[in-house]
């Protein structure tokens, strides 16, 4: 029996099963630690109560809110250049009466695709669509020196990846 | 007379070969999983996002305290400049947290229109929101 032969062979052989063994370990802890933390639904909530909470005080609509020239962008501290064409962010300012009916015209920003496309996800669960969060509260409000109830909806919508820089510069 | 029995050296000096190699093989192993587990790569992400969602929930006026040691430890550990650690760009609303030297960094955006500045004190990294005008 050819002894050392057979020795050697195994050897190679052992250096090749090791490779793959640490071929699959290295795969592995790198597409572990590669992996995104999705704090896309995060940001959408924190978004949504953000407007809500600048728009409403005490239980009452702000007036601001039905002035024509109404800015959220300046009334909730919210960077208007980051709502622009292409943005990763969406949010839409619903205002119903008690019937259901729309009491002002929507108010909107950010990338408007966002809506339909929460609402395809919502169903398949897709991994690149946007995520959103609706935030629904009941509101009074003074209009012609009576008080009315209405109901506010704002939904907000992230789909914000992280972005690895190559050049510090600030 | 000395006789060097070269036969019987053989086989001794391959075991030794072999055991050294595999037991590299698996140092090397061991080593790349400490080092990616308690990586700069894992921290820079989770910082970069940590903080880009306490500007989106904050307000004017705040002082914001991050807890920041394992950065400066990671920082520290790999040579980097604590000042290029964690950048805030007023400009294009992004956290840029890079803690490794010449090898870029995270960036994540935020939507809050605030003026944004950060500080490091010891341990703790300090945000501090004002006006966008201030």
């Amino acid at each position: 029996m050819n002894k050392k032969g057979t020795e050697k062979i195994l050897s190679v052989w052992w250096f090749f099963v090791i490779a793959v063994i640490g071929f699959g370990i290295v795969a592995g802890v790198l597409i572990y630690y590669s992996a995104e933390a999705d704090v896309r639904e995060v940001e959408a909530d924190v978004l949504s109560g953000k407007i809500v909470n600048c728009i409403s005080e005490q239980g009452f609509l702000k007036n601001d809110v039905f002035v024509k020239n109404f800015d959220i962008y300046s009334v909730c501290g919210l960077d208007k250049e980051v709502f622009s064409s292409g943005s990763n962010f969406y949010f839409r300012i619903s205002v119903f009466d008690e019937t259901g009916k729309l009491f002002r015209e929507n108010i909107i920003g950010g990338d408007a695709s966002f809506e339909k496309d929460c609402k395809i996800a919502t169903g398949i669960g897709a991994k690149r669509f946007p995520k959103c969060v609706t935030k629904n509260k009941s509101l009074f409000f003074f209009v012609e020196g009576e008080i009315k109830k209405i109901n506010l909806e704002v939904l907000a919508g992230s789909n914000q990846i992280t972005r690895k820089v190559l050049v510090i510069g600030v | 007379m000395i006789i060097k029995n070269k036969k019987g050296d053989a086989p001794i000096i391959e075991t030794v070969i072999f055991i050294t190699l595999n037991v590299a093989f698996f140092v090397l192993f061991l080593v790349f999983i400490f080092r990616s587990a308690a990586g700069a790569v894992v921290y820079e992400q989770a910082y970069a996002k940590q903080i880009a969602l306490l500007l989106d929930g904050a307000k004017p006026g705040m002082a914001i305290v991050v807890n920041f040691e394992p950065g400066i430890r990671i920082a520290d550990k790999n040579k980097q400049n604590l000042d290029e650690a964690v950048k805030i760009n007023n400009e294009t609303n992004s956290v840029i947290v890079s803690l490794l030297p010449g090898k870029g960094g995270v960036s994540y955006q935020f939507f809050s229109d605030y003026n944004i500045q950060t500080r490091l004190d010891k341990t703790s990294l300090i945000i501090n929101v004002g006006e966008k005008n201030e």
